[in-house]
């Protein structure tokens, strides 16, 4: 029995380039984050949010330290904050290889605050209040998706 | 190749270095040199593995983020070197080197976050050799660890203690060599030799044991402070040697002591440094060798390690085997290292000792200077009854000190209030009046 786990972080991007390029490189993101994921069957979610990424990443436990130790590695972005590790019964994203919540233009959580904290209860319900967010988004997104079909 | 990381060790490093300076010229190259310290992990109380997990997790990502470099390598414990060769841009590589290595690793379900001290070498050094450079490097990183600054670039006003070191190390290595035979048979020499520093128990009016201390005296430098070579021989991998002849030295010496007028024989305390405790088999066939060559009772073995040592490796097991030979664990410094109380608990230890920054201030003149170092000692002294062990209450000074101990239960004491450590040859005469005076007071 392989063990599942779920990490959520968030890091400052250092995508600086005109908002149209930015879609692009988070485009970009998201296709490698899609082929490869599928791969070593993780899931997960991510969201680009006023100089932000939020991502939360799923599956066996050893794939998943891996594939974050090469995320947080990537120079596209820094300053990464994990929210939690944990270990799971079920996933959250089963449906999707990197579901993307969007990108928006104002940052929706209060960073700094996440940042300085360094009260693990704290860094625990931001990454609870990250993935009911990420769900609620990538629900609109279906919506959208659908009905501009 | 360290077998760790998979990264080459200080000899290799220090070779790649002398080829490097050979191919591209000694002021061409830069040296960085890292010690990554970590986060959290009082808190969490890691594991010993996931300690080595980590070490292999930073090797990579060192690999990663630069693979342009000449030579990767790990020189001891939680110490990297990187060796680059021209034009590279150096305030490029310190930036790298501070974003990479301090981002977070996830490891069962851990997320540790590393902190990085820096010291970097390069031309500036004026450097005359790969030791040389690779030396100033290390000092510019010492000086960083000192100031608690993030990075340190080696400069002018270094050169002083770089040299020092350097000398240090060659007569260190020249006093080896010289007594080879001397220190591989376990026999007296010129330049090292062991002082003995009582432990009493006050409860019982005796010595309860002498604990064993190396000297080193210098043919022209004079007494060299262990506090100064010791280090030194650890970073070069020579404090096999030195340590197993102390082991030795002081297991004779032991076999030798009388017994007290209780009876009673004193026991002998050895410390074993964290680098003779990577080859757990080596330190044991060392204790069997000893007790069997001087037929030193077991029960009157203690061996030392300081709290600093249970981080890096995974000691249980051997110092389990070396309780069931019958010796006894103490654990120094206790208090001032980083050993979580969920580790110490499964450690088979048998005495702690208190370290002397907590007695300093038991009877200071400020009040409540005094107040907290008394809560404090208290605590740490109960925290050892907590989990079974005796404390031995190091550094007291003054009657003053030894009553207030006391007082919270402590009954083994060390420290120049009874006796500093004193030649062999005043041995017996200590343990004849010791208790003379104990028992007529
Ligand atoms: C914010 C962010 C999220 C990423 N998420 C993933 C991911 O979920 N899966 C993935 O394989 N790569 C992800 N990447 C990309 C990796 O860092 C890396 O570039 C990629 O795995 C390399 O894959 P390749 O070797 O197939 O090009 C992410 C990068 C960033 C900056």
């Amino acid at each position: 029995m392989t063990w599942l786990s779920q990490i959520a972080y968030i890091s400052k991007s250092n995508l600086t380039a005109p908002p149209n390029q930015v879609k692009d490189n988070v485009t970009s993101i998201l296709r490698t984050a899609q082929s490869n994921n599928a791969t070593i069957g993780v899931t997960g979610a991510l969201l680009y949010s006023g100089g932000y990424f939020c991502q939360v990443l799923e599956g066996e436990t050893d794939n998943l330290e891996e594939l974050f130790e090469t995320i947080q590695m990537d120079s596209r972005h820094k300053e990464i904050t994990v929210l939690y590790f944990d270990q799971i019964d079920e996933r959250g994203f089963s449906d999707w290889s990197m579901a993307f919540a969007g990108i928006e233009e104002a940052m929706r959580f209060d960073i700094q605050g996440i940042k300085d904290s360094t009260d693990q209860v704290a860094m625990r319900d931001a990454g609870r209040d990250l993935l009911t967010t990420l769900h609620h988004l990538i629900q609109q997104h279906q919506g959208l998706d659908r009905s501009t079909l | 190749m360290d077998r760790l990381t998979g990264t080459l060790t200080r000899m290799g490093f220090v070779s790649q270095l002398d080829s490097a300076a050979e191919i591209y010229g000694l002021d061409t190259l830069l040296l960085v040199n890292l010690q990554v310290s970590r986060f959290g992990w009082l808190n969490n109380g890691l594991g010993v593995s996931l300690g080595d997990k980590v070490l292999h997790r930073v090797a990579r990502r060192l690999q990663k983020t630069f693979p342009g470099a000449l030579s990767l390598g790990r020189l001891h414990g939680d110490h990297f070197a990187l060796l680059f060769g021209p034009d590279i841009d150096r305030d490029e590589v310190v930036e790298r080197l501070l974003d990479f290595s301090q981002r977070p690793i996830a490891l069962e379900h851990e997320v540790i976050v590393l902190s990085i001290r820096i010291g970097v070498a390069d031309r500036e050094a004026r450097a005359d050799s790969a030791q040389t450079l690779l030396h100033s490097a290390e000092v510019a990183l010492h000086r960083a660890k000192a100031t608690a600054a993030k990075v340190v670039h080696f400069d002018a006003s270094m050169v002083r203690e770089a040299t020092d070191i350097f000398r240090l190390e060659n007569d260190l290595r020249v006093a080896l060599v010289k007594n080879k035979n001397e220190l591989h048979r376990a026999l007296h020499n010129e330049e090292f030799f062991l002082c003995f520093q009582p432990i009493v128990d006050i409860a019982r009016r005796r010595v309860h044991a002498f604990e064993a201390l190396i000297r080193w005296r210098h043919p022209r430098r004079g007494l060299i402070p262990p506090a100064t070579f010791v280090p030194v021989a650890e970073q070069i991998g020579l404090m096999d040697v030195l340590g197993a002849w102390v082991f030795r030295m002081a297991c004779q010496a032991a076999a030798r002591w009388p017994a007290d007028p209780t009876g009673d024989k004193p026991a002998v305390s050895i410390n074993v440094s964290p680098t003779q405790f990577a080859e757990p088999r080596l330190i044991m066939a060392m204790i069997q060798s000893s007790l069997a060559e001087t037929g030193l009772e077991p029960e009157r073995l203690e061996v030392e390690l300081t709290e600093n040592a249970l981080a890096s490796d995974d000691l249980r097991q051997p110092l389990q085997s070396i309780q069931d030979l019958g010796c006894a664990v103490s654990l120094d410094d206790f208090g001032t290292g980083y050993s979580s109380i969920t580790k110490l608990q499964a450690m088979p230890l048998d005495y702690v000792k208190i370290d002397r920054s907590f007695v300093n201030d038991l009877c200071a003149p400020c009040p409540e200077a005094r107040r907290k170092a008394r809560e404090l000692t208290q605590a740490v002294i109960a925290l050892g009854q907590v989990l079974s062990l005796v404390p031995i209450v190091e550094g007291t000074e003054t009657q003053d000190q030894v009553d207030v101990v006391s007082s919270f239960g402590a009954t083994l004491f060390q420290g120049y209030h009874f006796a500093r450590p004193l030649p062999e040859s005043e041995l017996d005469d200590y343990l004849t009046n010791f208790s003379r005076c104990e028992v007529s007071e």
